[in-house]
């Protein structure tokens, strides 16, 4: 279980924040823009310091600001996507996975699992955003993290990516039994892929930002779906991207 | 060729076989800190670099002979303590060019670290890599063409360097008198097929020098 309290003063608001995430489970961060989503998952990985607050990841304290301990990012062995510069990219696929860990059967198995193991001299210059993506979970993975921390990992990709790309978070979460925190913008990905779904609002948890935001996007929906009725748009004009839910 | 020039070739490639490696050793490390640090101390540090760049060499070599002079606060403990005498040797040419690099060599490394490298550099610590495996795997082959380029551009300053070197080295004949050096002693002197020898010379390495550059893709 991870499980964190915090505080931290930013510029125009105050992050304070309680969550738990147990092993197995997806928590999903999501809200507006600049709400301190990002900034969480960076006191979680240990890049920043709250001003006050405990996190913790069972019986292990990764920061306790009234005992003083902060542990730093490298103590915490933890996984962390970002939606880009994920990889180093001055080496290949396998340099980047083989960086993480000692074990290269792990690292080889773990390529194998994402099927980009054909990749494995690849620079990610020369690979797909899907592929680099897939690569850095990989990455992530290969040293055996105790928590996969996930920030707006799929935003950049194609639907049709984006979709396949969550069925192997799900994969992920099933196999590696680990918590895993993912930050989204993607009311669609939020409600598919969380266990839990915490909406983050001007630094605190708002419990009917998702359901506001929900119900607006179908009213948006519904409105897109009568005029395309009235209109008769030829048949095949706005095609389904595969694999996208409906 | 004459023995002179042979002299003021070979005393130039000898301070340049140190200054140059000087210049990687301090440079790249000068350039992340100025790149990445924050702080007064940092922005002093930023602008005392810079100096070499900004003020007239002369009043450049004026203020290090003071420093480094037999009585300077650091040229006395440097006499005292290890017997190593700045002025007007080998050692007084080698800061004059790694005085002269260094700028050069500084601004592009700390451009370089700046922006994607940040999250380059997150990334290794929360793969559970210390500072110097991130330094040496993840910093200075992300930078390696800005520091070739800034290796490029401060070995071409360095080796052009009149001003400093003339108030360090003294310019004495047949000790201190580096290729640029002879130039200036040629012109003195109206030996001009001399002097247009040597400029030949310095103009073929720094055509050199530029063409790397562009090669390196560094501007």
């Amino acid at each position: 279980m991870l499980s964190a309290r915090v505080r931290k003063k930013l510029p125009h608001f105050t992050l304070d924040v309680d969550i738990t995430c147990p092993a197995g489970a997806i928590l999903v961060l999501t809200g507006p823009s600049g709400s301190g989503k990002t900034t969480l998952l960076r006191l979680l990985a240990g890049l920043d310091q709250p001003d006050e607050g405990r996190i913790r990841l069972g019986g292990a304290v990764w920061c306790d600001t009234s005992a003083r301990v902060r542990q730093k990012p490298r103590q915490r062995g933890i996984g962390l996507v970002f939606q880009e510069y994920s990889l180093f990219p001055h080496m290949t696929l396998a340099q980047n996975v083989a960086y993480a860990t000692n074990d290269h059967a792990h690292a080889a198995a773990l390529l194998d699992l994402f099927g980009i193991a054909h990749l494995a001299g690849a620079k990610p210059g020369a690979m797909s955003g899907g592929e680099r993506q897939r690569g850095a979970l990989c990455q992530a993975l290969a040293r055996r993290p105790k928590a996969l921390l996930l920030d707006e990992p799929f935003s950049a990709l194609d639907a049709a990516t984006r979709a396949a790309l969550r069925g192997e978070l799900l994969r992920v979460r099933d196999r590696f039994a680990m918590p895993i925190i993912h930050v989204t913008h993607d009311l669609a990905e939020a409600a598919l892929l969380g266990d839990t779904v915490l909406s983050i609002n001007a630094g605190a948890v708002d419990p009917h930002w998702f359901d506001v935001q929900a119900a607006q996007r179908l009213d948006e929906e519904t409105v897109l779906r009568g005029r395309l009725a009235r209109s008769a748009p030829p048949p095949g004009l706005f095609p389904t991207p595969e694999g996208v839910p409906a | 060729m004459d023995p002179a020039v042979g002299f003021s070739v070979g005393l130039t490639l000898r301070v340049m076989a140190v200054a140059v490696p000087l210049l990687f050793v301090f440079g790249v490390p000068l350039g992340y800190l100025l790149g990445r640090g924050r702080g007064r101390l940092v922005g002093l540090l930023d602008v005392l670099v810079s100096l070499p760049l900004i003020l007239p060499p002369m009043a450049v070599g004026f203020g290090l002979l003071l420093l480094f002079g037999r009585q300077g606060p650091l040229g006395a403990p440097l006499l005292r303590h290890l017997d190593v005498e700045v002025i007007f040797s080998f050692a007084g040419l080698v800061l004059a060019a790694v005085t002269a690099g260094i700028p050069l060599m500084v601004r592009p490394i700390q451009a370089a670290v700046r922006g994607d490298l940040s999250r380059l550099i997150e990334l290794s610590s929360v793969l559970g890599k210390p500072w110097f495996v991130t330094f040496l795997r993840v910093v200075l082959p992300h930078c390696r063409r800005s520091v070739a380029a800034g290796l490029f551009l401060a070995t071409g300053r360095a080796l052009g360097e009149v001003g400093v070197s003339l108030l360090l080295g003294g310019d004495i004949i047949g000790r201190t008198n580096t290729v640029s050096l002879e130039i200036y002693n040629a012109v003195f002197t109206g030996d001009f097929p001399r002097a247009g020898v040597l400029a030949c010379l310095l103009a073929l390495v720094s055509i050199g020098l530029t063409v790397a550059l562009k090669r390196t893709g560094g501007e």
